[in-house]
């Protein structure tokens, strides 16, 4: 599939996707990322993130890494990081929701 | 001691998760419930830490969005299995796992499900002036003839997928299924029936 066929993405994809483009993280921390860039509006449940996550990993948008540094728990961490296909559908993403932001300049949407 | 109650509370709500993420189809489980265990863990304990209402807010919200992960998983995987069925599988280790799980796991959805219903029912209790242990007690002893009922039509819903599940060696998504869905029906069940009290 084309990197077009998989938009529009959902708010929580979208969320996700954003939160990997600067470095690879861990659940907790997409999590967090996401809270905090959404101020507070977009707080992810666990299983919604892995349901998320494990969706991205078959469809190829995310990949999967070895931290190397065991957690707390002495539990070795993944972390996930975007791929090309998933740099590509973000990017068309912002694309497209900037040319919406765009439209909007172009009438008063205020009342 | 409230802080010492929210202790044993996190043990016992991490159990009951532990409990939910045993629902998860096989693979997903084997690759990412350590994962969201840790994170769970996380957010509970940073929750904890906050106030009251945040931990009963991420409480619910963990619950709620594992109850839908697991179904949506569910989904997934029987849809995968229809489409490439699997080669080899060994359903005898699978039902073994499934028989003890579900059995523990019925157990506690339904005194969740119960306490909540306990806990409602007293909350707006039609009896203003009876003090609150007794509005407890008498919620109790109200709601336990219905819970009876619903554990015994549940079970019975449960036991029935077994001679179709038996038929049908792939069938073992059926009674996953059923766990949930009964869950979800009692569910309504109490709650219509606490609709139906409120309203009388």
């Amino acid at each position: 599939m084309k990197a077009q066929d998989y938009l529009p993405l959902t708010e929580t994809s979208f969320f996700i996707l954003l939160s990997l483009a600067t470095t690879p993280k861990h659940g907790y921390a997409i999590i967090k990322e996401v809270e905090a860039m959404s101020a507070g509006r977009v707080v992810l449940a666990a299983g919604t993130l892995y349901s998320a996550l494990r969706r991205m990993l078959e469809d190829g948008w995310i990949e999967r890494v070895e931290d190397g540094l065991p957690s707390s728990d002495n539990r070795e961490r993944k972390l996930y990081r975007l791929t090309d296909l998933g740099r590509r559908i973000l990017e068309l993403e912002t694309e497209r929701l900037q040319a919406l932001v765009r439209l909007t300049s172009f009438r008063d949407v205020r009342e | 001691m409230v802080g010492h109650f929210r202790g044993h509370g996190l043990n016992l709500v991490m159990r009951l998760l532990d409990y939910l993420l045993l629902l998860y189809p096989l693979h997903f489980r084997m690759e990412f419930s350590s994962e969201i265990h840790g994170v769970l863990l996380s957010r509970l304990c940073e929750a904890k830490k906050r106030s009251h209402s945040a931990w009963f807010a991420g409480i619910l919200r963990e619950v709620t969005g594992l109850i839908f992960s697991i179904l949506q998983e569910c989904w997934h995987d029987m849809r995968k299995k229809m489409t490439n069925p699997p080669e080899q599988m060994n359903p005898n280790r699978e039902s073994n796992r499934f028989a003890s799980v579900s059995f523990r796991l019925s157990l506690i959805s339904i005194l969740c499900i119960f306490l909540m219903l306990v806990v409602l029912y007293s909350g707006f209790s039609p009896i203003p002036y009876v003090s609150l242990p007794l509005q407890l007690v008498l919620a109790i002893l109200f709601l336990s003839i219905p819970t009876l009922t619903s554990m015994g039509s549940l079970y019975t819903g449960i036991r029935s997928l077994g001679p179709i599940r038996a038929k049908n060696q792939k069938g073992s998504w059926m009674a996953i299924f059923g766990i949930v869905f009964g869950g979800l029906v009692f569910l309504s069940m109490g709650l219509l029936y606490l609709a139906i009290w409120f309203d009388s």
